[in-house]
């Protein structure tokens, strides 16, 4: 799921452990832990025009509207940080999976509704300066068969507006690490916690 | 910052500059000088774009939208500094009648 950094968050490096929380998939589970091989930035940009007071979809997944940013290995993860800059007035909205919101409050009102006409349009919405594009805070995960992470894309403004979106993709090719070689080891990990499980 | 000058026509058969995909363009700087007898100009620049489907326009067509028109009268002289006029697509500059004693140049970027 995305997640929003007060600073620039760092980049997984060669020799990093991941703990994998929650079941990704068959070969990735609760628990699994990997070890960061090699490491490789890529870097991709795209524009969205939208028109005012309308919404688009920002599929990040590999189907055909998808801007396939997943990775096409079991053993790869892409790391991805997201930036952006913005002729306009624009809220954005995770989504996962395709069509729910996580980021909500515990009372039942406080959930994101992009087309409302009140404070629900504001719940659970980032805006660009968030997270500039020379100043990427905001980071995702995708792996292999992982559910379509979505970002929708309100734009508020009077008329069209653009939005330039900058993602940072680290490509982490993993190799697994038998439980035997990290005992006694204090162990010093990234832990990647399935979207599903970020919503609380 | 890229300086690009021409006389005033009609109806370009090209935009003055296209800005790609991942980028925005803006205007940064208008000059028009009509030497012309022929009378006062005005000058329009144009952006025409596409725009992404969207939940409200899945199919969207092209779009224009006229982003500054400038009239000089004759023997006049416009200039502007300091503007930030944006461009999403393809800018055409288009003027009420072609006119080769008419100049305009501009300058523009691309972020």
């Amino acid at each position: 799921m995305f997640r929003l950094f007060v600073e620039p968050p760092e980049l997984l490096k060669v020799g990093n452990l991941v703990k994998f929380v929650g079941d990704f998939t068959d070969e990735i589970k609760d628990g699994t832990i990997l070890e960061a091989k090699k490491c490789v930035v890529v870097n991709f940009r795209k524009g969205f025009i939208v028109p005012a007071n309308d919404r688009i979809e920002i599929l990040l997944d590999n189907s055909t509207k998808g801007l396939k940013l997943y990775p096409t290995s079991t053993d790869t993860l892409y790391e991805i940080l997201l930036g952006f800059k913005a002729d306009g007035s624009f809220l954005m909205y995770p989504q996962f999976p395709a069509g729910h919101y996580p980021f909500r409050l515990d009372e039942s009102t406080m959930y994101p509704e992009p087309d409302a006409n009140d404070y629900r349009k504001y719940v659970g919405a980032f805006k660009p300066e968030d997270s500039p594009i020379d100043k990427p805070k905001l980071r995702t995960y995708t792996i292999k068969d992982l559910e379509p992470l979505v970002l929708e894309i309100a734009n508020e403004g009077s008329d069209y507006g653009k939005l330039i979106v900058d993602f940072t993709i680290n490509k982490v090719e993993f190799k697994k690490v038998p439980l035997p070689e990290l005992e006694g080891y204090e162990l010093i990990y990234r832990e990647v916690i399935h979207p599903e499980l970020m919503e609380w | 910052m890229v300086s690009k000058s021409f006389t005033a026509e009609a109806s370009p058969s090209a935009p003055a500059f296209s800005v790609p995909n991942p980028k925005l363009g803006k205007i940064t700087k208008i000059e028009v000088d009509n030497h012309s007898t022929n009378g006062a100009i005005t000058v329009m620049f144009k952006d025409r774009f596409t725009p992404d489907p969207s939940i409200g326009n899945p199919s969207p067509s092209q779009v224009e939208r006229i982003r500054k028109v400038i009239t000089v009268a004759q023997g006049g002289h416009f200039e502007s500094n300091e503007l930030e006029i944006p461009i999403y697509g393809d800018c055409f500059v288009e003027a009420s009648r072609d006119d080769s004693d008419v100049s305009i140049s501009m300058e523009y970027g691309m972020e």
